[in-house]
């Protein structure tokens, strides 16, 4: 960025590279530049991207008010491991993008572990936002408190959006106590079924009472023969212990006590890469059929999130893809978490996503819109 | 505003003519919504059944340029559901419980279906829609959408954003969209997600694909007894850093107790300056750990009583005096003035001893009832409606307890939204720069502002101007 008495100007990188602001004022400034040289920053499509890492300040963490406001610089590991010191917790995990900036994990749709099922996704821990609008604005949207209703809340349309309506600077979390007293549980078998009886047993409501959700984290992974169902519960290990169908064949079975809720430990993406979304009550026919057998799996069964990994570049995906034509699944991704021909989810029709990039960008400053299945 | 020549005519010929009400004594009814110091009077009320007749409506009265809004049960606190002239589009028809999965946990309902009939509809299953508002026995999940409702419980488990996953929604344009689905998460911009509590101001939902949520299989309810206000709300913050999350944490001030045993005798000690009501829930061990750091951060916090109720009956009636606290205050004034401010967690002593002064300074009583734990809270500020100034007072008073949420880093609505009331104090939270970005959105689909015209954004909307401080006979609720 160059200064002169009367102007700042930009030189634009190569084409296709990443933005790098120092601070908030020069991402500010490259948005105003961008509009007058006619270039985009952000979106799929645009001529740069943003790299958000610099912007890495916390803007206000008091413990009492269970709420954290950072910079989206840094990344989701760091935010938890500073709100964890104070005995508080950010119940989101990003399994293999821990190292990534929050900015990267939240404008592409990340954020779905093993926590999802019971703790929702980002949008559901944000209560506020400052975005830089296509003028280059800071904006303000939503509130540094728990609850707030005043006005329309953008959080929705920002997450996920891959920065088409502009990055967001500053994010602020609702946080919960941290969890104390919980169980860790690490089964396997050579089966999923064991494993797949023991998490209905486990969440399926008996009577009337209902059986509350047990499970803050639940995974079930398969790699070679061996499947693997790792959780973690607020309930006892008796408790638990007590739902494991006696007559199932494990390999092991290790339940202990813990003092503070463990992280995903999510594999990387080496290879190809299939996502399946579905309802949680289909996942177990999908898990069981032979067609899903020579994929490497990781699964979030109660969130109905299935990923198929391989690794031998001559595998094909169609007899698995003719298996699900005309069940309730669908891909949501392909090779990377929420690519870019995907973001467009049926939660966001075309017509809508053409408005609201008309309503928030309509010079294109963010980049094109890329609609696509 | 008249009608236009014609319109209600054709709103008969496509409902039958039944279902299009013009008469005045009728209309009094939709004059304003739980907050009666706002009022207007729409010209025609509609009674639709189905989304498509929904689309069909919203299309002829665009056509005419007539503005339109959509109600509930009218519950609504902040006077959203009202219309002045133009057609309300009274969704109590459409009440139906479409499907419900309990094994996927979730169901489909139309908007017009009453909170508590949904519960009552998936608790045999195990299942609850967790929202729970104050007014459940009467809001809708329509009205719930659009106010993004919250309750004694979303301190754990959230408020209506987190539990919906989809609508169908008619645009102003009268086109239908349905958003999102039945599976349990969406990644990517989730538009259903951003038109929770937008005051149906962008769109009508016609039906709602709601979350369930488990019930916990155990619950204790504890009652904790303070001989001052600040050692309620110290003892609010000592609970959460003790790493309990408990289901509800409420504080009830001791003229709200006055009134609650006036009228109902929930068993709250009259003589506590507050009592905080805690629930604790989940399996019967985790309760169990949790129970003992609750009891000693209330003690420490100078608690003088602390019980455990014994039984559902005794947990029912403790709730039942919460729920009523309200709407028991007409046993102590003729009527009273509710908002809905938020502060940060560790701020509420403060604006609690700010709420007295600031009480005091008008010579008003206010009473308090707060979801503690969120930092929300309902000042209800008591006053005369027969004195010449009783409500005007009223209003002051209660927008300087606001600002001083605001003064304090919080924010002017937790619950209730900013409807008509607190609209022109969206700039004192939010700069210009701000509202133009939600304005931009708004304009983008509701581009004639015929759509619950003049609500939450200020300034702009010219059309459904309410008249505030008008003369209605005190409700239960002012
Ligand atoms: C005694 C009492 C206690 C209360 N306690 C609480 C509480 O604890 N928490 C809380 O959050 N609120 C509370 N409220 C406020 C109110 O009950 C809620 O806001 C509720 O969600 C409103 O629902 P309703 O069906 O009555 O909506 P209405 O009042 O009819 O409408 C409210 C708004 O929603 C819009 N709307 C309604 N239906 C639709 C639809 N289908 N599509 C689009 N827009 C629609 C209306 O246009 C209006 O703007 C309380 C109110 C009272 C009177």
């Amino acid at each position: 960025m160059k200064h002169t008495e009367s102007e700042t100007t930009v030189d634009w990188p190569a084409t296709g590279s990443a933005i790098a602001p120092k601070n908030r004022t020069e991402a500010a400034t490259c948005v105003r530049q961008a509009s007058i040289d006619e270039v985009s920053i952000g979106g799929p499509g645009a001529t740069f991207g943003w790299d958000l890492r610099r912007l890495d300040a916390v803007i206000s963490f008091q413990q009492p008010d269970m709420v954290i406001t950072t910079e989206t610089g840094i990344t989701l590991a760091e935010l938890k491991d500073m709100v964890e010191e104070k005995g508080l917790w950010l119940p989101l995990d990003s399994g293999s993008s821990s190292a990534e900036p929050l900015a990267e994990l939240l404008m592409h749709g990340g954020g779905i572990s093993w926590l999802s099922h019971r703790h929702g996704m980002p949008r559901d821990w944000v209560t506020g936002m400052t975005v830089l609008d296509d003028h280059g604005n800071e904006v303000v949207n939503g509130a540094k408190v728990v609850k707030n209703v005043a006005g329309y809340q953008l959080t929705p349309l920002y997450l996920g959006s891959h920065y088409l309506f502009g990055p967001i600077l500053e994010i602020t979390f609702r946080l919960l106590p941290l969890p104390k007293n919980i169980t860790a549980v690490r089964l396997t078998a050579n089966s999923p079924a064991p494993l797949l009886d023991f998490i209905d047993q486990s969440r399926t409501p008996a009577g009337l009472a209902g059986a509350g959700e047990p499970w803050e984290g639940l995974l079930l992974s398969k790699r070679g023969s061996l499947w693997e169902l790792q959780g973690f519960s607020r309930m006892s290990e008796k408790g638990l212990t007590a739902l494991l169908p006696t007559e199932a064949k494990y390999e092991s079975v290790d339940l202990m006590d813990a003092q503070a809720p463990p992280r995903e430990q999510a594999p990387g993406s080496a290879g190809s890469r299939l996502t399946l979304q579905t309802l949680p009550s289909q996942v177990r026919d999908i898990l069981l059929s032979p067609e899903v057998n020579p994929y490497s799996i990781y699964c979030y069964p109660a969130a109905g999130i299935i990923h198929l990994s391989w690794e031998d570049e001559h595998r094909t995906s169609e007899p698995l893809l003719q298996r699900l034509s005309g069940s309730a699944a669908r891909i949501i991704s392909r090779q990377t978490p929420f690519n870019a021909e995907q973001i467009i989810s049926s939660a966001f029709p075309a017509a809508i996503a053409e408005k609201v990039k008309q309503a928030l960008d309509p010079r294109g400053v963010f980049g094109p819109l890329v609609v696509g299945q | 505003m008249a009608l236009p020549a014609g319109l209600s005519r054709k709103l008969g010929k496509l409902l039958g003519p039944q279902w299009v009400d013009k008469d005045p004594a009728d209309l009094l009814v939709y004059q304003s919504d739980g907050l009666t110091l706002h009022a207007a009077t729409p010209d025609v009320v509609v009674y639709p059944e189905t989304t498509e007749q929904c689309a069909r409506i919203i299309k002829t009265c665009a056509s005419y340029g007539a503005p339109f809004v959509a109600r509930g049960a009218g519950t609504g606190l902040s006077g959203g559901a009202i219309s002045d002239g133009g057609v309300i589009i009274q969704l109590s028809r459409m009440n139906r419980v479409l499907q419900i999965d309990h094994r996927n946990r979730f169901a489909i309902v139309q908007p017009g279906v009453v909170n508590n009939y949904l519960n009552l509809q998936v608790r045999p299953f195990g299942l609850e829609f967790a929202p729970d508002p104050s007014s459940q026995a009467a809001c809708t999940i329509g009205g719930n959408v659009a106010e993004n409702a919250g309750g004694p419980h979303t301190l754990k488990y959230g408020v209506t954003s987190n539990h919906i996953l989809g609508q169908t929604v008619v645009f102003p344009d009268g086109s239908i969209e349905q958003l999102g689905g039945t599976f349990p998460l969406a990644a990517g911009p989730d538009f259903s997600a951003f038109l929770v509590g937008t005051e149906g101001t962008i769109a009508i939902t016609t039906e709602v694909i709601v979350r369930l949520t488990p019930l916990a299989p155990s619950v204790k309810t504890m009652l904790a007894t303070f001989p001052t206000v600040a050692g309620a709300t110290e003892s609010v913050s000592a609970i959460l850093s003790a790493g309990v999350l408990p289901a509800a944490l409420e504080l009830i001030d001791n003229l709200c107790i006055q009134a609650v045993e006036a009228h109902l005798k929930a068993g709250f000690p009259t003589e506590a300056a507050a009592i905080l009501l805690i629930e604790l829930d989940g399996e019967e061990s985790e309760i169990a750990n949790e129970s003992a750091p609750v009891e000693k951060a209330c003690r420490q916090n100078g608690a003088t009583d602390f019980r455990v109720a014994q039984g559902e009956d005794e947990r029912q009636q403790l709730w039942r005096g919460r729920k009523h606290a309200v709407g028991s205050l007409g046993k102590l004034s003729p009527a009273f003035y509710t908002n809905d401010g938020v502060v940060p967690r560790s701020k509420l002593t403060t604006i609690l001893s700010e709420i007295y002064r600031i009480g005091s300074k008008h010579s008003l009583r206010v009473a308090n009832v707060c979801h503690a734990g969120d930092g929300s809270m309902h000042p209800l500020v008591l006053f005369d409606p027969t004195t010449a100034d009783g409500a005007a007072r009223a209003m002051e008073c209660s927008e300087e307890i606001l600002l001083a949420c605001l003064e304090i880093g919080g924010s002017i609505t937790g619950e209730h939204g900013v409807g008509v009331e607190k609209r022109h104090m969206m700039n004192r939270m939010f700069s210009a720069r701000d509202l133009e970005h939600m304005a931009r959105l708004r304009t983008a689909f509701n581009p004639h502002d015929l759509l619950n015209p003049g609500k939450v954004l200020p300034g702009g909307a010219t059309r459904g101007e309410v008249k505030a401080g008008v003369s209605i006979p005190g409700g239960s609720w002012i």
